[in-house]
């Protein structure tokens, strides 16, 4: 109700209130909210309602008590006269009720009441999450079951308005509940975060972590989160393991050396982020020391961060049981990678995408390691590269991008249908120089005979020479196929039967995103509309 | 080789293997004690209703069985639509909600999920957008809580209702 008759300025602190009735409840959600936030009333700040209350903020309040005198007589008034009346009419219910109760059989309950908790969760579990509010008041049973659904459910996903938001921290203070949430996400427009990083949504976004004790996971994209908040997560959240800080802004070295306290990082996930400085700089040094110190982390993803070698060396010879590592868009060379893989050797997932120093030797020393997926889009390599990873690696290869390779040719396609004969995803976009004999070689090394491990194929940007009869033997190749992203020049009946097989626009293009494969973008993090 | 099940009003129903096997706990309970040709007593379940699950297995006896642990993630990402019911489905469960309520109750007896589901759901699709006093009295329910406790729970719960 306080959101029609309040107003709420998100930077500052006044708050005016145009309906009398809302007043104390308005007032308490607002003290609420601001006790958790000393910065903003160690001031003095005021805070003004409409009548007779003016609240001066010298100290943070405690909550109740603020509350004029004035109102609680009123309240207490009102309550008298409703009491009166319901006295009388009280009498005559119970009249009623007796009469009802002597002729009637004795109470069945209907069939709803038979349903256990269980039962009754598994119906909400098919609501959207705006209508559990209103399932939580009807009776204590399902409220019991829809609070268990809202708060012990795996995680708090939260999409509202900045109002909202302050709202859900005020409301935290009052509720046990907190300390068993394990999971918390939340999706926000960018500059709004941006904009709002050090005023109300910063604080909020502090105090809803330092309240969360119990928080084992942590999804925030499309946004910004200020340094103090991942200083919280980092000393307040024990059980913290999970961080996905995905196309965030206004990310700084301090604040991941700050995460890094919380012990029991497993995985720390920055992609689409920039971090903050990029290149070069003393600092980088001193993260890769922390991050070090998180020797359970499992997945690592930390594009444009140049660490300098020495370094990285510390680094990975600390974090042992690493199994997926992106460091695109780095100045890595292929002697660190060499170094990576030797001191790691469960990593199967690795991804260099942009990274101008690898080469070929990258290639040779995948070929010795246990990787079965590798992203080296935009890397300098060529056929001999190729033929070095195919041997090493063979059937155990499962997903490979090498998008905008100009110098691989038929020859690297030949070899890898031949000895990765189980690879289930492949981005030849933009390698120009591989043409359809090359591809068909690839998808159907003996011919007649299908390739049923080919799922995600993608040859945007390839050699005209792939044309739509080339593209029509893949699709009766490759029977399970449920993505391919074709080149511009391919049209006809052929785009329709793809769109017939893999849905609008080949399937899912998002799959050759190669920080896709951290399984970050499934279930767990979605973007709401 | 036919199965018998007898309801709790003693009413005897004669049905196909693959119907009953539609049935987790009568599947179980086949492959354990084998095909004695007894009937097979469900004192849980009166006869009307069970009479209509039959209809339903009867319908879906050529359904793939869905094996428990496959594709977890694609049942995840179903569960949440409520809104995609079959059209024989829909019509099957055009009933009062006392027979709905007793339907998901032998459903979850008998373990047929995709029933349970099917119930689930329709009565997901009742409670959305009605409020708390509608639900009550869609379902003739008792509000046993005080203004002060439904005060408590409506600002707990009240940034859900923004998200």
């Amino acid at each position: 109700m306080q959101s029609d008759n309040a107003e709420w300025n998100p930077d500052g602190v006044e708050v005016t209130i145009m309906d009398q009735d809302v007043l104390g409840y308005a007032l308490k959600v607002c003290v609420e909210a601001l006790a958790g936030l000393p910065a903003v009333v160690k001031g003095g700040r005021v805070m003004k309602a409409l009548g007779a209350a003016t609240v001066v903020l010298d100290e943070p309040p405690v909550p109740h008590a603020v509350v004029s005198g004035q109102m609680m007589e009123e309240e207490e008034e009102y309550m008298d006269e409703d009491s009166d009346e319901e006295d009388e009419d009280d009498e005559e219910v119970e009249e009623e009720d007796e009469e009802f109760l002597q002729d009637s059989p004795p109470h069945t309950p209907s069939p709803i009441q038979r349903l256990s908790p269980e039962l009754l969760f598994h119906i909400f579990s098919h609501l959207p999450l705006a209508s559990l509010p209103n399932v939580a008041l009807v009776n204590k049973i399902w409220s019991a079951a829809a609070n268990k659904y809202l708060w012990d459910h795996p995680k708090i996903h939260y999409t509202g308005s900045l109002k909202g938001l302050v709202t859900f921290y005020a409301n935290l203070c009052g509720v046990e509940g907190r300390h068993r949430v394990s999971k918390f996400s939340l999706f926000w427009s960018a500059d709004t975060a941006f904009r709002n990083l050090h005023g109300t949504y910063g604080r909020v976004l502090k105090g809803i972590f330092g309240m969360m004790d119990g928080l084992q996971a942590v999804h925030l994209s499309h946004g910004a989160v200020p340094l103090e908040a991942l200083e919280v997560l980092g000393e307040k959240c024990p059980q913290l393991s999970v961080v996905d800080l995905v196309d965030m802004r206004g990310l700084t070295v301090e604040g991941i050396i700050a995460l890094t306290q919380a012990g029991k990082l497993e995985r720390l996930n920055l992609s689409q982020s920039r971090v903050l400085p990029t290149f070069w700089s003393e600092n980088l040094t001193e993260l890769a020391e922390a991050l070090a110190t998180c020797t359970r982390l499992r997945t690592l993803c930390i594009p444009w961060l140049s660490i300098p070698d020495h370094s990285l060396h510390i680094l990975f010879s600390a974090v042992i049981l690493l199994e997926h590592l992106d460091l695109s868009s780095t100045l890595i060379t292929d002697t660190t990678v060499a170094s990576i893989l030797t001191s790691c050797p469960r990593l199967a997932t690795i991804i260099l995408d942009s990274c101008p120093q690898i080469t070929d030797e990258t290639l040779c020393h995948l070929a010795q390691s246990n990787v079965k997926n590798a992203s080296l889009s935009r890397a300098s390599i060529t056929d001999s590269g190729i033929l070095a990873f195919a041997r090493g690696r063979g059937a155990e290869v499962d997903k490979l991008c090498v998008c905008g390779a100009k110098d691989l040719t038929d020859f690297s396609m030949q070899i890898l249908g031949k000895h990765c004969t189980q690879i289930r995803l492949l981005d030849i976009a933009n390698c120009r120089n591989i043409t359809h004999r090359g591809l068909l070689s690839f998808i159907e090394p003996e011919h007649g005979r299908k390739n049923i491990w080919m799922r995600h194929l993608n040859l945007t940007g390839t050699s005209g020479m792939i044309t739509n009869e080339t593209i029509a033997s893949v699709l009766g190749a490759c029977p399970n196929l449920v993505t391919v992203l074709t080149p511009m020049h391919v049209r006809g009946k052929v785009v329709k039967e793809i769109e017939r097989r893999c849905g609008e626009g080949g399937g899912n293009h998002e799959i050759f995103f190669p920080q896709q494969w951290f399984g970050v973008m499934h279930g767990n993090v979605s973007v709401s509309r | 080789m036919p199965v018998v099940l007898q309801a709790s009003d003693n009413q005897q129903f004669t049905i196909e293997k693959a119907v009953a096997e539609r049935s987790m706990l009568l599947k179980n309970m086949l492959e354990d004690v084998g095909e004695a040709g007894e009937p097979i007593p469900l004192p849980n379940v009166a006869g009307s209703i069970l009479k209509k699950v039959i209809e339903y297995c009867e319908h879906h006896k050529e359904d793939p069985v869905p094996s428990a642990e496959e594709d977890k993630d694609a049942f995840e990402s179903s569960r949440r639509k409520a809104d995609d019911i079959d059209e024989w489905d829909a019509q099957f469960i055009k009933v009062g909600n006392e027979e709905l309520f007793e339907i998901i109750l032998a459903a979850n007896y008998l373990d047929i999920k995709p029933l349970l589901d099917l119930g689930c759901k329709t009565v997901a699709n009742m409670i959305k957008g009605k409020t708390p006093e509608q639900i009550r009295e869609m379902f003739n329910i008792e509000n046993d809580f005080t203004p002060e406790e439904e005060d408590q729970i409506r600002r707990e719960n009240e940034w859900a209702a923004d998200a």
